[in-house]
């Protein structure tokens, strides 16, 4: 009996993860990246690329005008990618998996759409600006309701 | 060839002229558009490198890059981690060694580079101040607007105070010194242009010519002449200048066509073939002879209405020889008038108080300085008031005295000779 529990113990030891800490994912600034005729993106820099077919689909209820459509996204410490675009109503929060890019969720914030939406880095949140308003922006969700830009920091 | 070099200049300045630092604008930037700015910044000046065929485009880099700098010092920490494969400082110096190499390539000394862009940022220097200038004339000739209008108004019902009066003596003052300090800043700009290129106009290569040309335009010379006549000319319609001020202004319009008769000239040679220019340079003139005929007018206005304001009823002068003539005839009429002596004596006192506070120390050095007025004909009017001053002037006790004797001694010697017959 004893040998037993020594054995499950020493097999549970070895199966437990390995993490490397602290670590950071983030991106110092956004991309902005545009889509060719078949919905590809590319950041050159990261080596980064996906198919945004499936989002403008969701978003936009398009998936057919895609070429030259363009998306702002950004990298938070942890590792969740926040994209949006011109007109999007929504942010939506990524993650990777190993088929692609994972919806971890996503949420609201500017039901007349977004203009022209930049992500920043404001750790410990991402800052979304559009035109003169801002938010503050966690992968739960918006940590401030709309502010001008700049008053949001 | 030439056509291309000429291209190449003007491909070479004009982005150049667009990297002015905007730090409001700045300010408003998200952490995207301030690197995208950056980059193209940075962009731009590494193609003009390429491009620089003279000291002075070099010159012209080398403050492209000071200027982005400055401009971007404030989000270093951003571009530090935001730039692909180099630092902030890293992109600059390697611009900076980037003109060395080109400079050194040319057979550019860093001495003359360092020169012109010094003189190029008194440039810029004095661009902001004529800028700064030109605000605050506008608000002060919209504040001499408003003040005479309150006079006028009140005017007419005699509430005028002399604080009011005081306010906008104060006002034309001020405004009167900072049209003066524009248009002095106007051509200390012109000097430190022309200082960069260290030959006259017409030995300029036809590239510097077009970079000179374009310099100029960047700071809107021409535009900048053009406002400081018409400041003038609109200073000069005011009622309200006094003889002092007209005197003044008349000096101020001395020195600027003085000034504009080097520069013009000059001018006319750097925009030869821009028909535009040209035509604007047209322009200028004939501001400044509508300035030199309204200069005119108000210098004889302003002297008679010095008379006039004072009750003295010279007849209208507009010459030299007018001005001998009207007040020997002033002056003769009073010797001869036939009113009592202390009227008489009022009207001097009153015309000689006029005469040695304005004429003697304002308008007849200042006729004399422009011709209108020989040493003679101030010789022979200023007799003239002497002889009206030396009329008021009673006989000595001493005269009297000698009168007495003499006809005491004629007396005395009618009676000898009356008691020896």
């Amino acid at each position: 009996m004893k040998a037993s529990i020594a054995l499950a113990l020493l097999l549970l030891a070895g199966c437990s993860t390995l993490t490397l800490a602290p670590s950071d994912f983030a991106w110092p600034i956004m991309s902005e990246l545009t889509a060719d005729k078949n919905g590809n993106v590319k950041e050159e820099r990261y080596h980064l690329s996906f198919n945004i077919k499936p989002l403008l689909f969701e978003e936009l209820k398009d998936s057919v005008n895609v070429a030259g459509k363009s998306l702002s996204v950004i990298r938070d410490r942890q590792g969740f990618y926040y994209v949006t675009g011109p007109k999007f109503k929504k942010v939506y929060i990524f993650q990777h998996t190993t088929d692609g890019l994972g919806l971890s969720t996503s949420y609201e914030v500017q039901p007349a759409g977004l203009s022209n939406p930049e992500f920043e880095q404001r750790p410990p949140n991402i800052r979304l600006r559009s035109g003169r308003d801002s938010w503050l922006l966690t992968r739960h969700g918006v940590t401030t309701p709309p502010a001008p830009s700049g008053g949001a920091k | 060839m030439k056509g291309l070099k000429i291209l190449s200049a003007l491909a070479f300045v004009a982005p150049l002229a667009l990297l002015m630092p905007s730090f409001a604008a700045s300010q408003e930037r998200s952490d995207f558009q301030t690197v995208k700015a950056f980059e193209a910044q940075t962009k731009t000046v590494a193609a003009s490198i390429d491009a620089v065929q003279t000291v002075q485009e070099c010159a012209d880099v080398a403050l492209a890059i000071d200027r982005i700098q400055e401009e971007f010092t404030p989000s270093k920490g951003l571009l530090d981690k935001a730039l692909y494969g180099e630092k902030f400082d890293e992109r600059l110096s390697r611009l900076r060694f980037q003109l060395k190499l080109a400079q050194d390539k040319l057979g550019i000394i860093e001495s003359q580079v360092t020169r012109i862009a010094e003189l190029e940022e008194q440039v810029r220097a004095l661009s902001g101040e004529v800028e700064r200038l030109s605000g605050e004339n506008l608000k002060l000739m919209g504040d001499v607007e408003r003040l005479s209008g309150n006079i006028r108004t009140l005017g007419e019902s005699n509430a005028v105070t002399g604080a009011l009066v005081d306010s906008l003596k104060m006002v034309i003052g001020q405004l009167q010194k900072g049209i003066k300090e524009r248009d002095q800043m106007i051509f200390a700009l012109v000097d430190s242009l022309f200082q960069q290129y260290a030959k006259p106009v017409d030995q300029l290569a036809d590239v510097e010519k077009r970079g000179l040309a374009l310099r100029m335009d960047r700071n809107n010379i021409v535009t900048g002449v053009k406002t400081s006549i018409e400041n003038n000319l609109k200073f000069l319609e005011r009622a309200e200048l006094k003889g002092s001020d007209l005197a003044a202004i008349l000096q101020e319009h001395q020195r600027f066509s003085s000034q504009w008769k080097g520069l013009g000239p000059k001018l006319a040679s750097l925009y030869l073939s821009n028909k535009q220019k040209a035509k604007e340079l047209a322009v200028v003139d004939t501001l400044l002879a509508a300035w030199s005929a309204k200069a005119r007018d108000a210098y004889w206005r302003g002297m008679n209405a010095a008379f006039s304001s004072k009750q003295i009823v010279v007849k209208p002068i507009a010459s030299g020889n007018e001005l001998v003539s009207n007040v020997t005839a002033y002056i003769n009429e009073r010797l001869t008038s036939e009113r009592p002596g202390d009227e008489k004596l009022k009207e001097f006192n009153r015309f000689d108080a006029l005469w040695q506070a304005e004429m003697t120390n304002g308008w007849l050095p200042l006729m004399e300085s422009r011709g209108d007025l020989s040493a003679d004909q101030r010789k022979l009017v200023e007799a003239k008031l002497q002889e009206w001053r030396e009329s008021f002037e009673g006989t000595s006790p001493l005269t009297y005295a000698i009168l007495f004797a003499v006809i005491v001694a004629i007396l005395a010697a009618l009676y000898v000779k009356m008691k020896k017959k």
